[in-house]
């Protein structure tokens, strides 16, 4: 039904690539498809594994009106039930916490079930027929599924096996060994933008030389490849080393560049990864320069080397591989740049059930080094983005949603016209997003 | 040049001299002498990409207005500039002669206008 040529919503070849409809991010009738047909039916992040670390820990994750109960129920499994008492629909937990003695029990007529979502009690059961079956009164199971640390859910009974949305990702991603992650900071903060704008935003390298010009000294915006990975996507380099250049935008010969200058944004850019050894000599190499016969890139890409496997265990990987990095889209709406050693990762939602507003989550992620605690985090929610300095480059990004927002409902605005190089993953996440709307 | 007329800036490393008019900014008056200088934007005080560094005399640019200074504010943190003075040749006004740093400041080749 999504392909019909009068269809509003659809996407349509023109002049040999496809458009994408304004409407699919401002109309209330598509955020409404979306709210019957995708998410009700499509896997999705509810939460990470460490976030329900002990028996009987629950999280309530919400998506548009429904909520979710995940729950550890036993100390490597993790189940997750609807929201909702089977006897009169009362929520029965929100936000974190644990079920004392394994029990759920609901606050208003105080019916119990066990963290399978197996009634343990119906109160005055003898007033019900016989007939009445366990079976009647469980709670609703929402099906779960596990990689990288993160859980995910689906509501849908008769959904795709878990593995099968996956496909490739496990394997391409294998070496970032995402399930030993662990929050550094979870902040989450409300924009006023549809949550696929959101997305959008971090899903290609395309826009930094207008919204982000402030980067392109040294940051070389061009040299991203892009690809489709079943529902899903990537952009980065199989074959990573910094080579210490500015965007090819600026015109700029090699002489006309200071290497010390892009040194010190790169090391600015990577941050805290570095020992103080390592410091140490990245000053010295922004002092004296490299040695004879190397590039500041040789030494700079061997300190980053070394870093990595100073603090963590990465026997088996090439220096390249260790350099590697790529920003990952997991359908529907998680997506950020992933290195060894750490992740950046967004998760758009709409905020209830406003097609303008989208809870984003922000997570920095990274390896707990051998011996040493994860960091307690807490969280922390901004209901206005604009009241916290987020630093230029997300500064930029969030203060250009409602942008977006405003700009695409005009009625001067027909139609996306999406880069089919550098875009292509946009296009892509339409093109997914129309098979769980069709069928 | 005379103060009455205007001002040289000479530019290191390149050891161009750009000849500044009155109310001019440095980088306008580059281009306007055939140099390619060193931009994304093209003015807007948006990409730092024209940033120079002071070398002495701090007085000789007109003071930074909030354009600028919006501008100067996506340098923050960025260590290479910790320490050092920085205006952005797109707006800093020149009021005196005077020598400032910034690398890939050339000629342009025949043909080309920007970057």
């Amino acid at each position: 039904m999504m392909t019909k040529p009068s269809d509003p919503f659809a996407l349509r070849d023109f002049r040999g690539m496809v458009v994408v409809p304004g409407a699919r991010y401002t109309s209330r009738e598509f955020f409404d498809l979306e709210m019957e047909r995708l998410w009700p039916r499509v896997w999705q992040i509810a939460c990470r594994e460490e976030e329900v670390p002990n028996p009987g820990d629950f999280l309530e994750y919400t998506i548009g009106d429904q909520s979710i109960l995940v729950v550890r129920s036993e100390s490597d499994t993790i189940t997750a039930f609807f929201n909702a008492c089977a006897h009169r629909g009362t929520r029965l937990a929100s936000g974190r916490g644990n079920f004392a003695k394994a029990e759920i029990r609901c606050r208003y007529h105080a019916w119990r079930w066990d963290l399978d979502g197996d009634i343990i009690e119906v109160v005055d059961r003898d007033n019900y027929p016989a007939a009445l079956t366990d079976d009647d009164v469980r709670l609703g199971a929402v099906n779960v599924g596990r990689w990288g640390g993160f859980v995910f859910v689906n509501m849908d009974p008769d959904c795709q096996p878990f593995d099968a949305f996956l496909g490739d990702v496990p394997e391409l991603f294998a070496t970032y060994r995402m399930e030993e992650l662990r929050f550094r900071s979870y902040r989450t903060i409300v924009v006023n933008c549809n949550w696929k704008t959101a997305v959008d935003s971090f899903n290609e390298a395309y826009h930094p030389q207008g919204l982000h010009p402030q980067m392109l000294t040294w940051y070389d915006d061009t040299r991203f490849s892009y690809a489709r990975v079943g529902e899903h996507s990537l952009y980065g380099e199989e074959e990573y080393r910094q080579e210490l250049a500015p965007s090819p935008r600026l015109g700029l010969s090699p002489d006309d560049y200071d290497q010390e200058e892009l040194l010190a944004e790169q090391i600015d850019a990577v941050g805290g990864l570095f020992s103080r050894e390592d410091r140490g000599r990245l000053e010295q190499l922004r002092r004296d320069g490299p040695p004879a016969g190397e590039s500041a890139a040789d030494v700079f890409n061997a300190i980053r080397v070394h870093a990595l496997r100073d603090r963590y265990n990465l026997d088996g990987l090439t220096d390249n591989q260790i350099l590697r990095n790529g920003t990952i889209h997991i359908f529907p709406n998680l997506i950020g740049p992933i290195v060894h050693g750490n992740a950046t990762l967004y998760r758009a939602r709409p905020n209830g059930l406003d097609p303008d507003s989208t809870l984003l989550d922000y997570w920095a992620l990274e390896w707990v080094p051998p011996g040493q605690e994860a960091p307690a985090v807490e969280r922390k929610f901004y209901e206005d983005w604009s009241v916290k300095d987020w630093g230029p480059i997300n500064n930029q990004d969030f203060g250009n949603f409602i942008e977006i927002t405003k700009g695409m409902k005009s009625r001067g605005y027909r139609r996306g016209l999406l880069n089919p190089v550098q875009e292509a993953n946009l296009v892509h996440h339409h093109q997914v997003l129309d098979r769980y709307l069709a069928d | 040049m005379s103060d009455e007329s205007g001002f040289v800036v000479r530019v290191e490393p390149s050891d161009a001299s750009i000849e500044v008019r009155k109310g001019e900014t440095l980088m306008a008056a580059a281009e306007r002498q055939g140099y390619r200088w060193p931009t994304v934007c093209h003015g807007q005080a948006l990409c730092t990409a024209c940033s120079i560094v002071l070398d002495d005399d701090l007085e000789a640019f007109e003071p930074a207005g909030p354009l600028e200074l919006t501008g100067l504010e996506l340098l923050r943190g960025r260590s290479f500039y910790e320490g050092k003075v920085v205006r952005l040749a797109c707006q800093a006004v020149v009021v005196a002669s005077t020598v400032v740093t910034k690398r890939g400041v050339r000629q342009a080749n025949p043909g080309e206008t920007a970057p």
